[in-house]
């Protein structure tokens, strides 16, 4: 290609047609699933909310033991969902390597956070695990099997929901990882 | 105060082309249109001119079609053009050869890499070496240097699809 090509392909870039869009359907439709969004923020906090309560009604039962490690437990998941969802989303008005690295950084909280929930998880099941035993030793009140087989699949749900968490933030991450060394470097990505 | 409809107005050709050149599959490039509509619905409240609106623009579809490659880099996929794409040249001849060109350069501007894009399809918008730097967050010389290796890259993709 020679340098007086360039106007040429300029042309016909600038020729390739063009639909207009329908954008206020398409943005009402947008405000419908942010909608959505917000009603699985308004259940996890019905969530914490039920958690606590519950871990009151158990220290107000005189079970210091199991409403004190149920509030810890409850206090910490609800931490991590809190911190999760004040991660500033990178500013797309900024400049590309700016939003590119705000991104990258967003993916690295993001596996972290994946990362933590499976801890989560695992410090759930050691609880349900613990009071199950107590319970059949006598130390506290047997818990029911239903609960105890609802508060498993819970955490099965949970730790599914994790592991895929961490694998696609993980794939980010290595991708903008390459895409920002590429852009600070001038090196190309594949 | 500008509005999305008047920046689909100004620059919805541009948002259609940077669009099309990250994604090959006509329905995902108007899918990933939309998501650039809805993220300068999003990003317009915080638009304070510093930049031309022209610049923010290919910015914020720059950057949100980095998103969507990033997500899209998890179900890999390469489909071909859409054949039928509607021309408005004028002759059944030129129809041809107009729409041969086209199709050829958008192919040969997919297959860069995202570094080289983005440089190449904004000097194709007209975009100065100093409004390139703006977009990207380097200086102008470096934008120049990268863009004439990009340009390099295109014509030796250019050759490849011939």
């Amino acid at each position: 290609m020679r340098e007086q090509d360039w106007p040429l392909l300029a042309e016909a870039w600038r020729d390739i047609p063009h639909d207009p869009t329908p954008v206020i359907a398409e943005l009402n439709r947008i405000g419908r699933r942010r909608w959505v969004a917000r009603l699985s923020g308004i259940g996890e906090v019905m969530i914490g909310a039920t958690g606590i309560v519950a871990s009151v009604w158990f220290l107000l039962q005189g079970q210091a033991l199991v409403g004190g490690l149920a509030l810890a437990f409850v206090l910490v998941v609800s931490g991590l969902s809190i911190w999760s969802r004040c991660l500033a989303p990178p500013d797309e008005g900024d400049t590309i390597l700016a939003a590119t690295a705000a991104a990258r950084r967003n993916a690295a909280l993001g596996v972290r956070y994946a990362n933590a929930t499976l801890w989560a998880v695992c410090a759930g099941s050691l609880f349900v695990g613990l009071l199950t035993l107590l319970g059949f030793g006598g130390w506290v009140p047997e818990p029911a099997p239903y609960a105890v087989g609802l508060a498993v699949l819970w955490l099965s749900g949970w730790l599914a929901g994790g592991i895929i968490h961490l694998r696609s933030r993980s794939q980010d991450l290595r991708r903008l990882e390459v895409l920002y060394a590429a852009l600070v470097r001038d090196e190309q990505p594949d | 105060m500008t509005s999305v409809e008047e920046i689909v107005r100004l620059h919805g050709p541009l948002i259609s082309r940077i669009a099309r050149s990250y994604e090959a599959n006509p329905p995902l490039a108007e899918e990933l249109k939309q998501e650039i509509y809805l993220a300068l619905w999003q990003a317009l409240p915080k638009f304070r001119g510093e930049a031309s609106l022209r610049t923010f623009v290919a910015r914020v579809a720059h950057n949100r079609a980095i998103s969507h490659a990033t997500r899209a880099a998890r179900e890999p996929r390469r489909e071909l053009l859409d054949p039928d794409m509607p021309s408005e040249s004028p002759s059944p001849e030129d129809i041809v050869v107009n729409d041969d060109r086209r199709e050829k350069l958008v192919a040969a501007v997919q297959r860069l890499p995202v570094g080289q894009k983005i440089v190449v399809t904004l000097a194709l918008e007209g975009f100065a070496a100093e409004d390139v730097g703006a977009v990207l967050g380097i200086s102008a010389a470096t934008a120049a240097v990268r863009l004439h290796r990009a340009k390099t890259a295109l014509a030796q993709l250019l050759r490849d699809v011939t």
